[in-house]
């Protein structure tokens, strides 16, 4: 009697054991748990080696660079790499410059927008699909098509090399990737309660007002997620900014991408032959500094993006 | 008191109403409006261009003091493209070499980071972030830079030992798989928006459904195949039409850097050689968006739906009749 009991006893802890370890249909065990651990953490590093490595190796002073035996830590910090890297760039101005092409555009984009998607989706618009329509064929012309008569058109009214290209484009809806902000207003205005506004309207108050006073602090996670995208997007926009506006402004990534040239100026060629040449852990470095200010956003404010895509509902059609 | 309120507000917007305009005509009014900016936009800055620029595909370019003249030069500019610059041919299929193995391969490593992170479990969010960090930081510039500075990683880095393994192989067979892994690993970094859709879409799939199927009896693999994937099959089109958009539009493309570069300083073609070629680059991208729409769109969906429309039709009729 007692023996069965022990075995029973051991029995049951061994189906339990072997559920925690296997689990069963509904859970999966410690081996599943481990596996999908294993892989995510497999494919995630994989995924971010390429910053890691960049992080490493711009920390790295030149003797690093060329001894063999270091190939992840560096033996000191050296933030050699980034001093001059800052200077090549000139971060100051960059900043200021990438600040100002994309903190004001990103907000037009983000308002005319709010605008388009609440008239499409709250009002009988006529030839709605039409719009509709366009708005995906918008999407689907690369941009490269539209830039070089954009070119001609803003030179003849004077508009090259100033801000305003980016800016006009912005505020008539036309900036980077309009149509998937367009969509996302236009599927979240769709999907709110209509009886609000209709309600606020009985009140007396007029369209307008019901827009701004009642829809819009509705939609604030439509509007959080569609600037801080276009922010990012027109951020790091170089083809349309660096054709139409540069001269009035050289943005961070712009500057990145005269990396070399900018480094030869400024480094006489005594300094680079007394062992100051340009290497790698410089041009990392500077491609991290430029990376820098978006990394600090997203650390802040990664709860917005990432979770952003799904409350919108963006996915709709 | 406040139904008293709303009645009091509907007689008053009643009697303000202006011009005897119903509601439904205002409705109109004030949509159209909320749109016109767009309207304007699109025509001034894209549509005008979008036809502008095949004009000036076909003709010669000449900036005067007067004006723009634009002299007939038929499809020069095109043939020059395709069949004179040997560079522009190379490029561009190298550009849509990238595109046809990197769009399925980007979505489907963004079907499975979602199913992984598509589960309530600890470090969830860490792994989100990370697998949506690219998003944020890509751009033309970085990405070449990257590419430049990494390029004696991925030698270094653990493909050695896969080369070590795969070292029987003849060189001629190796040096393009390796130089693949290289691009690929910085072509994922493209699956940060579509890894969040996906995210997003499966989190609407109904529990019960999967719930149902396992206790008929079917196995994880045989859900994902015959629930996860026909339900996400619609999302699966945006993504490669999302991923295909982004990957040819990208700055630092090849075929966009050429476009660019002979854009001005093509002192005897300018814009006019730089025109033909984004067209013709233009049409690939659509043509492989219009082949992934074939593939991949709900044709069985589609009919049904046309067969309902028709049979609701005929019970239409018929009940007149």
């Amino acid at each position: 009697m007692k023996n069965t009991s022990i075995i029973g006893k051991e029995l049951t802890q061994k189906v339990k054991m072997r559920k925690i370890v296997f689990g069963n249909t509904e859970k999966g065990g410690l081996i599943n748990e481990i596996a999908i651990y294993g892989i995510l953490f497999g494919l995630g590093f994989v995924y971010i080696y390429p910053l890691l490595y960049m992080l490493s190796l711009s920390l790295m002073s030149t003797s690093d660079l060329v001894d063999a035996t270091v190939t992840w830590i560096p033996t000191g910090f050296s933030f050699g790499s980034f001093d001059k890297a800052a200077k090549t760039l000139g971060v100051i101005q960059g900043l200021k410059d990438s600040v100002i092409m994309s903190l004001v555009p990103a907000l037009l984009q983000t308002v005319i927008l709010a605008f388009a998607g609440y008239g499409m989706a709250r009002f009988h618009v006529p030839f709605k699909k039409f719009w509709l329509v366009l708005m995906i064929v918008a999407f689907l012309i690369p941009t490269q098509v539209t830039l070089i008569p954009r070119f001609l058109l803003f030179s003849r009214y004077q508009l090259l090399k100033t801000i305003w290209p980016p800016y006009l484009m912005a505020a008539l809806g036309q900036g980077v990737k309009s149509s998937i902000f367009f969509f996302i207003y236009y599927q979240f205005f769709q999907s709110y309660p209509k009886s609000l506004d209709e309600a606020a309207q009985i009140d007396g108050a007029g369209r307008v007002k019901v827009f701004i006073k009642i829809a819009i602090p509705m939609a604030k996670p439509a509007i959080v997620v569609s600037y801080l995208f276009s922010f990012i997007w027109f951020w790091n926009e170089t083809t349309q900014t660096s054709q139409l506006s540069s001269g009035a402004v050289q943005t961070l990534p712009m500057r990145l991408s005269d990396f070399v040239t900018a480094f030869s100026k400024i480094y006489s060629s005594t300094e680079i032959s007394s062992g100051g040449a340009l290497n790698e852990s410089i041009r990392l470095a500077g491609t991290l500094i430029t990376v820098a200010p978006l990394l600090l956003l997203y650390i802040l404010l990664q709860r917005y993006f990432v979770e952003g895509v799904e409350r919108t509902g963006i996915t709709g059609e | 008191m406040v139904l008293g309120n709303r009645i009091g507000g509907m007689q008053m917007s009643r009697r303000k109403k202006p011009h005897g305009l119903t509601n439904k005509h205002r409705d109109m009014i004030a949509g159209s409006l909320f749109f016109l900016p767009w309207v304007i936009g699109f025509c001034a800055i894209t549509l005008y261009p979008l036809i502008y620029s095949i004009v000036i595909s076909f003709n010669e370019v000449s900036i005067r003091p007067t004006g723009t003249v634009l002299t007939p030069r038929g499809w020069r500019y095109y043939i020059d493209a395709l069949m004179v610059d040997t560079e522009f041919r190379t490029l561009l299929l190298e550009s849509i070499r990238r595109i046809l193995v990197g769009a399925p391969m980007v979505v489907i490593f963004a079907l499975i980071v979602a199913m992984l992170l598509n589960r309530p479990f600890k470090g969830r969010t860490f792994f989100r972030v990370i697998f949506f960090l690219p998003v944020v930081i890509i751009s033309g510039p970085m990405m070449d830079e990257l590419m430049y500075g990494t390029s004696a990683m991925s030698l270094s880095f653990d493909f050695s030992n896969i080369a070590g393994v795969i070292q029987a192989l003849p060189r001629v067979l190796l040096e393009p798989l390796m130089s693949f892994m290289n691009n690929m690993l910085t072509i994922l970094w493209f699956s940060g928006v579509q890894t969040q859709i996906f995210i997003a879409v499966m989190q609407k799939i109904d529990r019960n459904m999967y719930e149902a199927a396992s206790i008929d009896g079917a196995t994880a693999w045989e859900i994902f195949w015959r629930i996860t994937l026909p339900y996400l099959r619609p999302t699966i089109l945006l993504n490669v039409i999302y991923t295909i958009v982004e990957l040819g539009t990208f700055s630092s493309d090849g075929t966009n850097v050429k476009i660019v570069r002979h854009m001005v300083s093509d002192i005897a073609r300018p814009f006019s050689f730089s025109a033909a070629m984004s067209w013709i680059y233009a049409i690939s991208l659509l043509f492989m968006i219009f082949i992934a729409f074939l593939v991949l769109n709900d044709w069985k969906e589609v009919r049904r739906v046309r067969y309902e429309k028709h049979q609701y039709h005929r019970q239409r009729i018929n009940s007149k009749g």
